[in-house]
């Protein structure tokens, strides 16, 4: 559905792309991570035919963005809150965009009303904060009724309640089979509605997996509570595990199983007082394939 | 038509700054034209040629409708719509010509205001005057004040779309025409008739010195056509951060 293929964007000296390939599987939610000043946005405006590639390409449907026929009934995107004149009003903001395109102007109070801008349609965009803006973009975005959306930080200035109906939009998005790429420093938002993760970081390719195969290759490690911890470490130790900190009676222990610890403990008459798997999160993926 | 329809649509809905242009032009005009036919009236003989001098008080407009073409192509990068205008519309040379045709839509609705307040008053303070008489000439004057200035609001277009900077693009435009020109015009004599400015005053042809008609007339396009490729090789290859 869109395709990175050895991608690279120089701005003069600065190489902000390097031969960055990925592929966003059709009909799923795929968080696009790196740190900042990783490359994500002018990869994402590459895709989009914002930016001129230095080299390689990048094609949405099998085709460069400004090949597409009616490319905003294709693709939606959402770059950044401030793309609105100040002057005009939501529903004129919309209704500029439905012009431009060819979309039905009814289409405008559907979207509105979607985001939840209907009562606030009228007022100068100038006046919305920046959740408001980021909800009209979302509109924007939504008003070819795409079967991609491609979404750079959308839940910036988003309060709780904003990033909640946000998730829950696409959710309901990713339901009716639409294919989202979707960048954000939120990694406990991705996590809950990513399938798929590709993480870059200066501008090269890190890793691109399941949310659930990143969390799990991250793995924390088994916290064992002993007052024999002494014994327990030798035990451990002894049988090939490797033990990555003691501290008082605490121990972790990585690369096994708490079941395996357990077994062991009770074979040697050790006794344990607790015994947890550490569940690694997105973040700690995140952070250890980019640090 | 439809993306003609969406730039007219930007102008109309964020009103503000285009309205204060069509006030204080017609502000300027009405003004200038009160002046000019209380002295007349006052006179006891017409100059001859004081139906054309009522026509070029419309001329005003051009340095309205000059403006008007910079500020539709600097406004969206100023404001970044332009992100979005090129995300509907990504083979932007379509773009830029339908801001040109939007340009010369307004500018000919920015002119017909001014060319009515200065004829419209004229004709009627002066209409019992014999020697006043406002016929064929005058008016062929006034077509070639609506060509003038559509040109002149394309010129503006093409600068904005090229430089993208609404300050740049301003204070170029008027250092072009009001010093640059002048300056070159006063230390190469022999190239005044292939300047801009000039060739706007040869298709106006409200100045008895200015080249004629069918000489300003191709030496404008060229500017143009050369502003036009420019700003569209430009447009066509700037990045959109």
């Amino acid at each position: 559905m869109i395709e990175v293929d050895h991608l690279t964007k120089r701005f003069r000296k600065t190489v902000a792309v390097d031969d960055l390939s990925f592929k966003v599987r059709e009909g799923a939610i795929t968080g696009f991570l790196g740190p900042n000043g990783a490359g994500k946005t002018t990869t994402l405006r590459i895709v989009l035919g914002l930016v001129r590639a230095t080299s390689g390409q990048a094609l949405v449907m099998g085709r460069p963005y400004r090949g597409l026929d009616s490319p905003t009934r294709r693709v939606g995107a959402v770059l950044e809150a401030a793309n609105f004149h100040p002057g005009r009003s939501g529903r004129n903001h919309l209704r500029v965009l439905a012009t431009a395109t060819g979309i039905p102007q009814s289409r405008v109070d559907d979207v509105l009303a979607l985001v939840g801008l209907t009562d606030a349609a009228g007022r100068r965009v100038g006046g919305y904060s920046l959740g408001m803006r980021q909800r009209l973009s979302l509109a924007g975005a939504l008003l070819g009724e795409p079967q991609v959306l491609v979404l750079d930080e959308p839940a910036n200035g988003l309060d709780p309640q904003g990033i909640r109906w946000l998730r829950e939009l696409l959710r309901t998005l990713a339901s009716e089979g639409k294919t989202i790429l979707v960048s954000s420093h939120v990694l406990p938002e991705i996590e809950q509605i990513a399938d798929e993760v590709v993480i870059i970081h200066r501008g090269k390719f890190v890793e691109h997996a399941t949310t659930a195969e990143l969390a799990a290759r991250a793995t924390g490690g088994i916290r064992a509570r002993s007052p024999q911890v002494d014994r327990l470490r030798a035990a451990l130790e002894e049988a090939g595990i490797k033990v990555s900190s003691v501290e008082g009676d605490l121990l972790v222990a990585v690369g096994t199983t708490a079941a395996k610890i357990g077994e062991l403990a009770a074979a040697n008459g050790i006794v344990l007082h607790e015994l947890v798997a550490e569940t690694a999160t997105l973040e700690e993926a995140f952070l250890e394939l980019t640090t | 038509m439809r993306l003609v329809g969406a730039e007219l649509m930007k102008v109309v809905t964020a009103y503000r700054t285009f309205l204060g242009i069509v006030l204080a032009e017609l502000g300027i005009v009405l003004l200038g034209t009160i002046v000019t036919v209380r002295d007349a009236a006052n006179d006891p003989f017409l100059s001859p040629r004081f139906e054309r001098d009522l026509v070029g008080i419309g001329a005003t407009s051009l340095f309205f409708v000059t403006l008007l073409g910079v500020l539709i192509a600097t406004t969206e990068y100023r404001h970044g719509t332009i992100t979005l205008t090129f995300l509907s519309t990504p083979v932007r040379e379509k773009v830029l010509a339908a801001k040109t045709a939007a340009v010369l839509i307004g500018s000919a609705l920015l002119v017909a205001p001014a060319v009515l307040i200065s004829v419209g008053i004229g004709t009627l303070w002066l209409s019992d005057r014999p020697d006043f008489s406002f016929g064929g000439d005058e008016w062929q004057l006034v077509g070639r004040l609506f060509l003038a200035a559509m040109m002149v609001s394309v010129f503006g277009l093409f600068i904005g779309s090229a430089l993208k900077r609404q300050l740049g693009a301003i204070i170029l435009v008027l250092g072009w025409l009001f010093f640059a020109e002048p300056a070159i015009g006063g230390l190469f004599p022999g190239t005044q008739d292939y300047l801009a400015g000039t060739s706007v005053g040869g298709v106006l042809g409200d100045d008895d010195t200015a080249p004629s008609f069918w000489h300003s007339l191709p030496v404008l396009t060229a500017y143009l056509v050369a502003l036009g490729v420019l700003a569209t090789v430009l447009t066509r290859r700037r990045d959109i951060t």
